[in-house]
């Protein structure tokens, strides 16, 4: 196979360069619009701000790095009176729930989906995610006309005798951001257990009844397993997101109870002498989050290489 | 649904590696739009160093003000006279530009186009708008000295000063401008910001006082000694609103204490401000925002901070079957106690190609005709002009007969306490304390 292989290389009308040529408008794409920007991030947050017009002056040269804004930012988000503890404390209790949410309503569906859907599949798919052909921002500002006072949501609560006044769902209340985080982001999860649900063989379920086991059991013992790399899978796509997500709580919740990091970020990038505090979030912002996409790499590995065992 | 792979296509991610790799790029989707916003940095490169260069008394800049910046820091009481490079004034019998184009730099929704269009029929030209979110980024933008602007609308006057000292201005030749004697009230002739007008011409005008629903917070504000007291005793808890800057929100605390110069105050008295607010905040679980004009019609909010410009318009805003009698408004001022009053700024940038037509534009805004237009069509703010009377503006059924309290008379600017730049080490005081308000530590 490989001598077949090297001999089939051996004839080709193409350079060597040739295939791994077509990554260079992604490579391109990456060293513009990451690469460089997330060095003027560095350049920002280790800079300080002009004299006349109080704007930030990024610190090109690396040797003249001032680490003290930094600092600053660390030692405001792991003191507990620090300016961004809570933030970040809410945060990752807001993403941790809102990506759990995210879990329970796209699990069954896409399980529907790839299992039950049969030839309505396509609809099905289509009726779910037409909502979110509409962009984010008046998806967003539907929800306020559905939960302001007079709403859809607090007539009906009302009409059914559960509220006797409207809820102000938009005075800052934690669950009317969780549950706008997760309208918002459900779709990420969806995708990926479709795609890992939608290739569990038949066979393996059969072979699970064949041997005695209930649909219950065949569920947690033969497709739950085999589904738990999309679930990981969606739960990064989701939850990575939502850690940046500053424009749900802007628009649902606009209070400092309910203050993300997103916001703790904007809000310091819209005060020119804050702007170095702002990129010196992002960058502790994308340390901490390396940690859980290292453990998402490392898992799909190990479960790349059991499968490669087994076979 | 997926495609089967022809034998001869090399599968060479999995769909367990591909979703991997996914996620994997994800990683840079929280903070890519943040970390290119970044990007966008100024050209002037100058690294703060120590304390302001001026004594108050004249420099490169200008002469007058108080010290505490590179330039010149202008106060009622120290008004600031800025020099002009004559090579950069326009010649007062130059000629309109032909058929060229005018760039202006505005806020969003802060120039009726009606007055645009009758503009460009007159001249024959044509004119371009480009809008910022705040004064901020318009700085940034007229600092990349890319857009080759012609003017700025609605410019803060705080952000005169740096903006002349950065050489981002070009000096007006009043020739081209006649209206502003004309139809501008006295005390804007020449301001005590720009000494002789070399730089600017005003805009809009507007008081800083209190918005509430008296349907739904049934105190008389307008009868308590001091209203804003009415955000520490009985604010509306969820339903309590407060503007969305620093001078704004501290300022009201100070004001409640008396103050009327808030722009030369001590740490502790900023500290004092922003622990006042913050018993605000806690109370009401308070938000910060500029959207009063929407959120009080529609019942999202009861009380609110507002500026009088946004309060004017915000009846149309009612829903059906609601009514303008349930909005009220009040300049504390008129209770005797201190409030805030401000303008802003119509000012020409020196990167603009076509400055004679930049001139006669500004000459156009403030005609009066032009500006009753814009004010009544389109930005709700009121302009300092002579036809522009409270009586006038009322009988002509723009805001609602108890509403008039929302226009200024020319004596108010005397009578309110203005919200000035202030200096470097000062101003990052103020911005600490209202971060430290938003974070709510």
């Amino acid at each position: 196979m490989s001598s077949g292989a090297s001999s089939a290389r051996g004839r080709s009308w193409y350079p060597r360069w040739y295939w791994p040529s077509f990554a260079a408008p992604a490579t391109l794409f990456l060293l513009l619009f990451f690469v460089y920007p997330f060095y003027v991030v560095l350049c920002v947050a280790f800079g300080g701000v002009t004299e006349i017009l109080r704007e930030p002056a990024p610190a090109w040269n690396p040797a003249s790095w001032n680490p003290g804004i930094l600092g600053f930012t660390l030692s405001n988000i792991t003191h507990t009176d620090g300016l961004y503890h809570t933030a970040f404390l809410r945060t990752f209790a807001y993403v941790g729930l809102a990506t759990l949410a995210c879990l329970l309503i796209g699990y069954p569906f896409a399980y529907f989906l790839a299992r039950h859907a049969g030839r309505w599949r396509g609809l099905f798919v289509a009726l779910f995610f037409a909502p979110f052909w509409i962009s984010y921002m008046l998806r967003m500002l539907a929800w306020i006309s559905l939960l302001q006072d007079d709403g859809l949501v607090n007539t009906t609560l009302q009409r059914v005798g559960i509220l006797q006044t409207p809820y102000p769902w938009l005075a800052g209340k934690p669950i009317t951001l969780i549950i706008g985080l997760t309208y918002g982001y459900v779709p990420y999860m969806v995708l990926p257990l479709f795609a890992t649900l939608d290739r569990i063989h038949p066979s393996l379920l059969e072979a699970g009844r064949d041997l005695g086991a209930s649909p219950g059991r065949t569920f947690w013992r033969v497709t739950f397993p085999e589904s738990r790399q999309g679930i990981l899978a969606g739960l990064v796509i989701c939850a990575l997101p939502m850690f940046g997500d500053y424009f749900t709580q802007q628009l649902l919740a606009n209070t400092k109870g309910t203050r993300m990091i997103g916001n703790a970020v904007v809000d310091s990038l819209t005060i020119p002498i804050f702007v170095p505090r702002g990129a010196a979030l992002i960058l502790v912002l994308l340390v901490l989050l390396i940690g859980p996409i290292i453990y998402y790499l490392w898992s799909t590995q190990r479960a790349a290489a059991q499968v490669g065992v087994a076979a | 649904m997926v495609r089967p792979l022809h034998p001869k296509e090399r599968p060479l991610y999995s769909r367990r590696a591909f979703l991997q790799r996914a996620a994997a790029a994800g990683i840079a989707m929280p903070s890519l739009a943040a970390i290119l916003a970044a990007c966008g940095s100024g050209a002037q490169s100058n690294v703060q160093g120590g304390g302001g260069g001026t004594d108050g008394g004249s420099n490169e800049f200008g002469s007058g003000g108080i010290a505490g910046a590179p330039y010149p820091l202008s106060r009622p009481n120290a008004p600031v006279t800025w020099n002009v490079d004559p090579s950069q004034v326009v010649a007062s019998d130059a000629k309109p530009e032909q058929n060229a184009t005018v760039k202006i730099l505005r806020w969003p929704y802060y120039l009726a186009p009606s007055v645009i269009k009758s503009f460009e029929a007159k001249y024959k030209c044509k004119v371009e708008e480009t809008e910022f979110s705040d004064m901020d980024k318009g700085l940034a933008k007229m600092n990349t000295g890319q857009g080759d602007f012609d003017l700025l609308v609605g410019m803060n006057v705080w952000a005169l000063g740096r903006s002349i000292a950065a050489g981002l201005l070009r000096p007006i030749n009043l020739d081209h401008i006649p209206n502003l004697a004309a139809n501008c009230w006295d005390s804007f002739q020449s301001p005590f910001y720009d000494v002789g007008s070399h730089y600017s011409v005003p805009y809009s005008v507007w008081s800083t006082g209190i918005f509430w629903r008296n349907d739904k917070v049934k105190d008389n504000i307008a009868g308590m000694a001091n209203p804003y007291d009415i955000f520490w005793t009985d604010a509306p808890v969820d339903k309590t609103h407060l503007l969305a800057n620093a001078q704004d929100v501290l300022a009201m605390a100070m004001f409640r204490d008396g103050l009327t110069d808030v722009n030369e105050v001590d740490d502790a008295t900023v500290t004092a401000a922003k622990e006042a607010i913050a018993e605000v905040v806690h109370a009401t679980n308070a938000s910060f925002d500029h959207s009063d004009y929407t959120e009080l019609p529609k019942g999202q909010a009861y009380l609110h901070q507002s500026w009088s410009g946004n309060v004017s318009d915000a009846f149309v805003f009612l829903p059906k079957g609601d009514q303008a009698e349930n909005l009220s408004y009040l300049w504390p001022v008129e209770s005797g106690v201190p409030g805030n009053v401000d303008n802003d700024l119509l000012v020409l940038l020196n990167t603009g190609k076509a400055p004679v037509l930049a001139h006669l534009l500004l000459n156009h805004i403030l005609d009066a005709d032009n500006a009753m237009t814009n004010f009544a069509t389109w930005t709700g703010y009121q302009m300092p002009q002579k036809t522009m009377t409270r009586d006038a503006l009322v009988n002509a059924g723009l805001s609602p007969e108890h509403l008039a309290n929302v226009y200024i008379v020319e004596a108010d600017m005397d009578r309110g306490s203005r919200e000035l730049e202030l200096p470097a080490a000062a101003d990052a005081l103020w911005q600490s304390a209202y971060a430290e308000l938003q974070a709510g530590v």
